[in-house]
């Protein structure tokens, strides 16, 4: 942010703040003071601190640690773990925040919702102070309102499994609309199935477009989980969500909703 | 008059309260079972895969037994459903259309209580298996389907209908249940199906009336290239990666990278032309 901007200055805005183990750029088409940039990172830092499993001081991390209860944590927390539980029963088990081992050294992890959740927050805070075409990218978690410019869809690339550099395609969206991607390309193989306890390796990339990036975050971990049943569960489940697959052996699958989105 | 906000619930949210007993109930579970295992304070580095599980990790989620009287020892319930997963995907993949349960298992009268001790995983196991009647795994997918759908969209409104918090309640109150699916353990074999690939025969097991296990008996050969999933999954036409500097994107949805990957990523060539393009 430019040093020298004070006031009400009115404009299109872009910050790339780094937070909970990630960057999260910040984008802003419509006419935005300085504050609505301000609220935002200081949002985020207000989760990294209470909900970060890297920090064993944090809120959650006391609580997975079992050095507070339930009764410690505020409303804000336990809303998180209301979702979780929501999720949990929803995905039959493929979300867990209770299997996963978390930095901290306890089994409670959240931090697969919580990026989501903050995310869709962010871009709550940014409607309150008038924007109304934005994009916010938190590590390739991607929440959207509006267009990119009057008359023209945000292009989201998804990212390539297997060519870092490349795009394996481009969808077109209008906001609301919230686009995350689930893989292990980036960070090994760091996403465990709750029913085995061993790293899923099934398919190389799961891509979730819906509504909500709360939502489609924690959805393109648990089909990133199933497998190719997934797509199964989610067409079942959530109708209003498209996915787009891709196998290790270089296979793309989309469920048929996702021609929305191209 | 207003109703005092609940300091821990100010969204007046009726799901709060069920959710976080449940929760309470699975974390306590996970933290008496860990304390016997070795993983607990383990670290890890980015990249390296976790230490496998000692052995009966897999037990961890079920609650230690107590007071619980005797019963068949069962599998960890999501086994169960991920076995029927497997196996419904089996069948619908292949071309399988219908499975008979053995005539002894279709006079069985099933049991109304639903529930187990896990909630999720095991409530889409038993929401099939419930199913008294011979079905064909069509039918059952979609019950389990349709179930699931009603629970999510109870789930997802907040304005508090009953049949969610019954649910909830239900899951709550586990572990008093006997047979989840009105079969006796043994094992189980389907008709024997030819579809494009060859003849399929599918056999399940029984265990504890829950179905712990799914075999393709016979597993034809064939091109499993050109598998579609289901009626709304197609493959995807565009096979060939695109250069990001012809697409004109104005974003990168990716697994999450970190602050150092970012460094790397397309997402910071974005941000650059961004950044240089809003400063003042």
């Amino acid at each position: 942010m430019s040093t020298l901007d004070r006031g009400t200055a009115r404009r299109p805005r872009h910050h790339v703040e780094h937070v909970m183990g990630m960057a999260v750029s910040i984008d802003v088409r419509s006419a935005v003071t300085v504050d609505a940039i301000a609220d935002v990172v200081g949002w985020l830092h207000h989760v990294d601190a209470t909900f970060s499993t890297h920090k064993p001081n944090s809120p959650v991390s006391r609580f997975g640690l079992g050095e507070i209860g339930l009764d410690d944590l505020d409303a804000e927390v336990l809303g998180v773990l209301a979702l979780c539980e929501e999720l949990h029963q929803d995905t039959r088990g493929a979300f867990d925040a209770l299997s996963v081992p978390a930095p901290n050294g306890s089994r409670f992890d959240p931090s697969g919702v919580v990026k989501g959740w903050a995310i869709e927050r962010c871009v709550h805070i940014l409607e309150a102070h008038g924007a109304t075409d934005l994009c916010v990218n938190a590590g390739g978690d991607v929440a959207i309102r509006g267009e990119s410019d009057p008359g023209q869809p945000w292009r989201v690339g998804i990212r390539h499994p297997a060519l870092p550099q490349s795009l394996a395609t481009v969808l077109s969206v209008r906001g609301p609309v919230g686009v995350a991607t689930s893989g292990t390309y980036e960070r090994g193989a760091h996403i465990i199935d709750p029913t085995t306890g061993e790293p899923t390796a099934g398919l190389a990339s799961v891509t979730i477009v819906g509504p909500d990036i709360t939502y489609a975050d924690a959805y393109a971990t648990s089909v990133f989980v199933m497998g190719l049943e997934g797509l199964t569960w989610l067409h079942d489940t959530h109708p209003d969500h498209a996915a787009l697959v891709i196998t290790h052996d270089d296979r793309t699958i989309a469920t048929r909703n996702l021609s929305t989105y191209r | 008059m207003d109703t005092p906000r609940d300091p821990r619930n100010p969204a007046g949210d009726p799901l709060l309260d069920p959710r976080l007993a449940r929760f309470a109930e699975r974390s306590a579970a996970h933290r008496n079972a860990t304390q016997n295992t070795t993983r607990t304070g383990t670290t890890r580095t980015l990249g390296a895969p976790p230490p496998p599980p000692p052995p009966g990790q897999r037990a961890s989620r079920a609650p230690a037994p107590t007071a619980r009287t005797a019963r068949p020892r069962r599998h960890h319930a999501a086994q169960g459903s991920r076995a029927l997963a497997l196996g419904l995907s089996i069948g619908s993949t292949l071309g399988l259309t219908g499975w008979m349960y053995a005539a002894q298992a279709a006079d069985q009268a099933s049991t109304t209580s639903t529930t187990s001790s896990d909630s999720g995983t095991a409530t889409a196991a038993t929401t099939a298996e419930t199913t008294n009647d011979a079905t064909t795994a069509d039918t059952v997918a979609s019950e389990t389907a349709v179930d699931t759908q009603s629970t999510t969209d109870d789930a997802s409104d907040t304005s508090g209908e009953s049949t969610a918090e019954t649910t909830t309640a239900e899951t709550t109150t586990a572990e008093t249940t006997t047979s989840t699916t009105g079969l006796a353990d043994g094992t189980y074999t389907g008709d024997t199906f030819t579809n494009r690939w060859g003849d399929v025969q599918v056999e399940i097991t029984v265990e504890g009336g829950v179905i712990v296990d799914v075999a393709a008996l016979q597993v034809p050969d064939g091109d499993h290239k050109s598998v579609e999933i289901n009626d709304q999954a197609v493959p995807y036409l565009e096979s060939e990666a695109l250069a990001a500097q012809s697409a004109d994107i104005d974003t990168v949805s990716g697994a999450t990278y970190t602050s150092e990957g970012y460094r790397q990523s397309l997402q910071t060539a974005i941000d650059d032309a961004r950044a240089a393009a809003t400063a003042s």
